[in-house]
């Protein structure tokens, strides 16, 4: 698939080509629609939040009887804003952002920034282990699954692969509690230290989510390395270094992996959304209070400012990381630097 | 404790199903026993409590928890107890989950206590009824808050008219109708009613799930303002907060200055902490608890039994009679408002079967309103059991056909999807064609308590011990029914049953509650059921507070 | 007119496609035996969900309190669940449901992506920008969320639920179309098209979307697996399809709950998500093999 006179050279590595200010150009118009984009996704969750069955006071009630109290629930709902109407609202919440304020929570009143602050390392520390144990094992099963394709080695690696991506991340939890916890009482089942506070008892405690939430992730990466590495084993250029007589060892690590990698990187950085996604579940399983099990209570126990707040920073990160990877497809590859 | 083979053997459910019940054998008969000496001559409510302050504690472990009052109480080691979810409101004026009384009462103890029925001192020294418009409290003279401002008249006013005040958007506003506090000296309080209120007091026995039984000081309530004040509530219980995260673990240390002591004159409390970590999935705290990374979870489920039974160090304790589970019906629509129809799917309902699968033997079937942890509970009040002729001649007496369909929704949570399928399967067979529907709590309040939507409705709720007025209220009072349907007749005996000071005449009258149910089929009663704490053996001294589905571990101890 | 490899081969491609399969079965079989035995468990699969009625010996929603939670034997082969239903029954009709969940967002997803993609891929200028800024709002959610916050306002319904994942998983085939249409809008053929004077319409619907049916294709097959997955999570969330249906991702999430009293329990279901999801992969592989071996899928591999 190539249109231009011969293909771009991109084994010459980073080099910046005639499209200079293009590109900079390109970068300034992406960070500039980051903002509409991220306001877009809050208004859309706002209203689809307040389409949302159940009333967010009954939600902070509870079961009680006592949730029929009219005086009480009317009380609940001016404290909190909820009689204003939808747009005014809205408004009310972008005012307070342009402050710096996300407003405080439905249910407990505590401070969305604070309680999201305080989270944010706990779940960063989860999604990075993640990440790096998911790219420590993916990236190098990937590669020798390409280079050895069609053998009994690539289809084991395909299948674990799989393995990872088809198995649900609750059930391999699940199942990793029961063997490493109830049955060799290796690890303990659940809770959070932090690396910052105390390096080994955190690790102990990292190790089942990490493995759990690294499943799926470096069952993707392995694909995607694999096949990545397939393509660029194929292009002209590896055919020349073969020819030319350099050794099988060399032709990969000099000039296949690294132009196979740059794909990767990009897949990683998408995976992002995932990672935020799957916090979720096994911060939820391992009792873990970091951001997805923020954003779980919130839905539940209709929680709309805490929601929007962690909704907000996601999806600010998910377009950072889209616009970083985006970049490097650009700078990389003249054929996409279009829009 | 990590024994694999230990787990096999478990995995033959026959053997360990046996052992558990014969173990429970022995727990219910203690806890059978205990109730009936409540219910044979509980206080009547004018007189005072005892009047020894000094000697008596709140919550006196050792004479009703289902341990031996053998050993010697050891002091220090830390506690740890798992919660399934976040706290809502650590200000024990606003809070109102059914699981969060065992923190609650930690950090602020109830101006009186319960124990088996009976009320007792906790804060409040002695009381007396003065008339019955009016009671008196002592409270006793050597309660500081945790901030040092002392506990007098002036605070229990203070406290008692925040929870009343419209602004402050309580859940136990409506306990407070018609309620004034007098401060005739700085340690009495003398509550006037505008009509005459015989159960007024038990509310004072707890402040959670809902209760008005909590302080807090004035003071620090002025100082930081609502929001604040739920994030660092100052109180007055055995213990203090060290560090409270509403959504996550919060610890809580000895309140030096806590006067009460145990029966044998022990200091209380005698834990060194309590730490409290948030667990939601049940299956993950039962690893927890056989790795010993909790030591107590008291929102167990009958299915994690056998992972407990067996293990060396952990045991159960059940608490029977604590919740009813039964279905709700809408009275006001058809045709869930035909008499016969309700009581076809009385009869209908298989409740052995919902025994055997949701309780796995430790409950019983549902028959009406009380159990047998309150005094009012009769033994011989009718009931209906499984009759499946008798179900299908009601529904043609109905006038129905087969084929009939109706709706019913259930929590997501827990056991109640599941419930929602057995019924729906049992119906079935008796011509009933029940759609299933669950919802999170705050759509089923909506959609069933306030807006009717739903013909039937599962519902659930802790049966607690003494009088139960309050929940008899709940279940059969106008202000309380799905869709708002008016119910005069038993409206008009709660009325009587309020203002009734005999309570041997208030028993009678609570017993011609259940038969009015039980004629008009008014809910269908499907289980009494147990509430479960697993718990490591090395913890004694804790026992069921009045709510029946939390723990008090005032006088816990670990070995 | 340069006569070039690339730039022909598409071409053809996409006239031959029409006009002759380019793989045989028994040839696809010999050199990609992988996907051929994927192919072959879906097909089972497939037959178990349309024939369920009549192969599962009890009634699914068929309640046996007294003989809850039995181990397989003889007379229930997969034994019973917590409240006495037959599991194999259950797996069977669970088939139908989670594969037609499973289907239908995909088809859902293809429909919304897959023209936006094209659309915004050839037209280029503000409609560019504005599908892409709203896939790209749309992929910045966090998918869950959305799934989870969709399905409670919906309704946890089987059509709610695969519109909810459809929608999650349409921005990515627009952005995988979009890329593929970048590349072949500057080829000398659709140039040729344009000066004998085809409308755009005609150049989309005739030269553009067959070519990028392969690439939708293996993608296509990648999401069945994710949305079966997802079904899955939104049961262990609690918004999963309503009793008495069936469906594997329910039946886990009832079988996580026992896990302890009785771990067969989650074997057949956790099981059959990893054999379909699996036998797709394998089977999106192969065909990707066939098409193109060159072929690059811009989301997930």
């Amino acid at each position: 698939m190539s249109p231009r006179h011969g293909k771009p050279n991109v084994a010459a590595g980073n080099r910046a080509g005639p499209g200079t200010p293009f590109v900079i150009a390109y970068v300034m118009r992406r960070c500039l629609q980051i903002p509409f984009v991220v306001l877009l996704v809050t208004l859309a969750l706002f209203f689809i939040m307040h389409l949302l069955p159940g009333d967010p006071i009954y939600a902070a009630i509870g079961e009680s009887e006592a949730s029929l109290d009219e005086v009480a629930i009317h009380q609940m709902r001016e404290d909190l804003g909820l009689n204003d109407p939808l747009p005014v609202q809205y408004g009310n919440w972008l005012a307070d952002l342009a402050r710096g304020d996300l407003g405080r929570s439905f249910k407990d009143r505590v401070s969305v920034g604070d309680n999201i602050k305080g989270r944010i390392p706990i779940t960063a520390q989860l999604g990075l282990m993640a990440l790096l144990v998911a790219v420590c094992v993916g990236v190098p099963a990937g590669t020798i699954a390409a280079v050895k394709r069609n053998s009994i080695l690539d289809y084991c690696v395909t299948i674990i692969a799989i393995f990872g991506i088809a198995v649900p991340s609750f059930w391999f939890a699940m199942l990793l509690i029961w063997l490493f916890v109830v049955t060799l009482g290796w690890l303990p089942a659940s809770g959070f230290v932090g690396i910052w506070e105390d390096p080994w008892p955190a690790i102990e405690h990292m190790v089942l989510p990490v493995a759990a939430l690294g499943l799926t992730l470096s069952g993707s990466i392995m694909r995607y390395t694999r096949s990545s590495v397939l393509d660029v084993l194929n292009q002209d250029y590896v055919r020349t270094a073969r020819a030319k007589g350099l050794n099988e060892r060399t032709v990969i690590i000099r000039h296949a992996l690294r132009n196979s990698l740059l794909p990767v990187v990009t897949v990683v950085g998408l995976q992002l959304g995932y990672l935020l996604g799957g916090s979720i579940i096994i911060e939820n399983m391992f009792a873990i209070p970091g951001l997805g099990r923020l954003a779980l209570d919130a839905i539940n126990g209709r929680d709309y400012p805490t929601l929007q707040g962690v909704v907000l920073l996601f999806t600010f990160l998910v377009l950072v990381v889209n616009l970083l990877t985006d970049m490097s497809y650009a700078v990389l590859d003249p054929r996409i630097r279009y829009s | 404790m990590t024994e694999p083979n230990y787990w096999k053997r478990l995995a033959q459910r026959g053997t360990s199903r046996r052992r558990v019940l014969q173990a429970m054998g022995a727990a219910s008969m203690t806890a059978a026993i205990g109730g009936s000496f409540a219910a044979c001559g509980g206080d009547d409510d004018a007189t005072s409590g005892d009047d020894d302050a000094s000697k008596n504690t709140p919550s006196s472990g050792t004479t009703t928890s289902t341990q031996p009052a053998g050993p010697v109480a050891k002091r220090g080691g830390e506690l740890v107890v798992r919660r399934p979810s976040a706290m809502t409101f650590a200000d024990p004026h606003r809070s109102s989950s059914g699981y969060d009384p065992t923190i609650n009462h930690l950090y602020a103890a109830p101006l009186l206590s319960m124990v088996n029925s009976k009320l007792g001192p906790s804060l409040v020294a002695k009381w007396e009824q003065v008339d019955h418009t009016s009671v008196r409290l002592q409270l006793r003279p050597d309660l500081t808050f945790t901030d040092g401002t002392p506990v007098n008249a002036a605070a229990v006013k203070y406290s008692i008219e925040r929870q009343a005040d419209p602004k402050t958007a309580s859940p136990r506003r409506q306990l407070l109708d018609g309620v004034t506090v007098e401060t005739p000296d700085e340690h009495s309080a003398l509550l006037k009613f505008e009509t005459p209120n015989a159960t007024f007091m038990e509310n004072l026995a707890a402040n959670e799930p809902i209760g008005v039984g909590a302080l807090i000081s004035p003071t620090a309530f002025e100082k930081l303002g609502a929001d604040k004040f739920n994030e660092t509530p100052v109180s007055v219980g055995p213990f203090k907060i060290e560090q409270l995260r509403l959504d996550a673990d919060s610890t809580f240390v000895p309140n030096e200055a806590w006067p009460l002591t145990a029966p044998n004159g022990d200091k209380l409390p005698y834990l060194d902490r309590v730490k409290i970590r948030v667990i939601p999935q049940t299956a993950v705290a039962v690893a927890e608890l056989q790795s010993g990374g909790i030591d107590m979870d008291y929102v167990f489920l009958g299915e994690n039994v056998s992972q407990i039974k067996g293990r060396k160090g952990l045991d159960i304790d059940a608490n029977k009679g604590a919740i009813t589970q039964r279905i709700g019906l809408l009275i006001n629509k058809a045709p869930t408002d035909i008499v016969a129809f309700r009581k076809a799917l009385a009869y209908g309902i298989n409740r052995d079967e919902f025994a055997a699968v949701f309780t796995d033997g430790l409950g019983g079937p549902g028959r009406g309103a009380l159990t047998p942890l309150t005094w009012a509970y009769d033994a011989n009040a009718p009931f209906y059991s499984y009759d499946e002729k008798k179900a299908k001649d009601f529904l043609s007496q109905a006038g129905l056909a087969s084929g009939t369909k109706v709706n019913i929704c259930t929590y997501t949570s827990g056991v109640y999807p599941r419930m929602g399928e057995l019924i729906q399967a049992q119906l079935k067979k008796i011509g009933i064609d029940v759609t299933v529907d669950s919802m999170e709590v705050p759509v089923y309040t909506e959609k069933y308590r306030k807006n009717g939507d739903y013909f039937m409705g599962l519902e659930g709720a802790g049966a607690p011990q003494g009088d139960p007025y309050r929940a008899l209220e709940s279940l059969f009072g106008s202000s309380n029914q799905p869709g708002g349907t008016p119910m005069p007749e038993a409206d008009a005996l709660l009325e009587k049953a309020i203002q009734e000071f005999d309570q041997d005449k208030r028993k009678a009258i609570y017993g011609d509650i259940v038969k009015l149910d039980y004629d008009n089929a008014y809910k269908v009663w499907l289980l009494e059921n147990v509430t479960l704490a697993g718990y490591n053996t090395a913890v004694h001294g804790f026992n069921w507070l009045p709510s029946g589905s939390a723990m008090d571990v005032t006088a816990a101890w670990k070995a | 007119m340069k006569a070039n490899m690339d730039d022909i081969a598409p071409f053809e491609f996409a006239q031959s496609a029409r006009r002759r399969p380019r793989c045989r079965p028994a040839q696809f079989a010999r050199r990609h035996p992988m996907a051929a035995i994927a192919a072959s468990i879906i097909v089972v699969f497939v037959a178990a969900a349309l024939f369920a009625p009549l192969l599962a010996p009890y009634d699914p929603a068929a309640t046996d309190g007294v003989n809850r939670l039995q181990t397989p034997s003889a007379s229930h082969v997969f034994g019973t669940d917590t409240l006495g239903r037959d599991v194999f029954s259950r797996a069977l009709h669970g088939a139908r449901v989670s594969l037609e969940v499973a289907v239908l967002a995909v088809l859902v997803a293809g429909a919304i992506g897959v023209p936006l993609g094209i659309l915004s891929g050839f037209r280029g200028g503000w409609i560019d920008t504005i599908v892409m800024r709203v896939t790209d709002a749309v992929i910045a959610f966090p998918s869950l969320v959305l799934a989870l916050t969709l399905v409670l306002v919906l309704g946890p319904t089987v059509v709610n639920i695969m519109l909810a994942l459809g929608i999650g998983a349409a921005p990515s085939y627009a952005r995988l179309v979009r890329g593929q249409v970048l590349s072949l809008k500057n080829m000398e053929y659709i140039t040729a098209a344009r000066a004998i004077g085809a409308t755009d319409i005609r150049i989309m619907a005739r030269y553009l979307w067959p070519n990028t049916l392969p690439t939708v294709i293996v993608a296509a097959s990648l999401t069945m697996g994710t949305a079966i997955l997802a079904e899955a999570s939104l049961s262990f969330l609690g918004v999963g399809v309503r009793p008495p249906t069936p469906t594997w991702g329910g039946m886990l999430n009832e079988a996580f709950s026992q896990i302890y009293a009785a771990p067969f329990l989650s074997v057949f279901p956790g099981a059959a998500i990893f054999l379909i999801t699996l036998s797709f992969n394998l089977l999106g592989d192969g065909i990707r093999d066939v098409m193109d071996p060159r072929l690059r899928t811009i989301d997930h591999g």
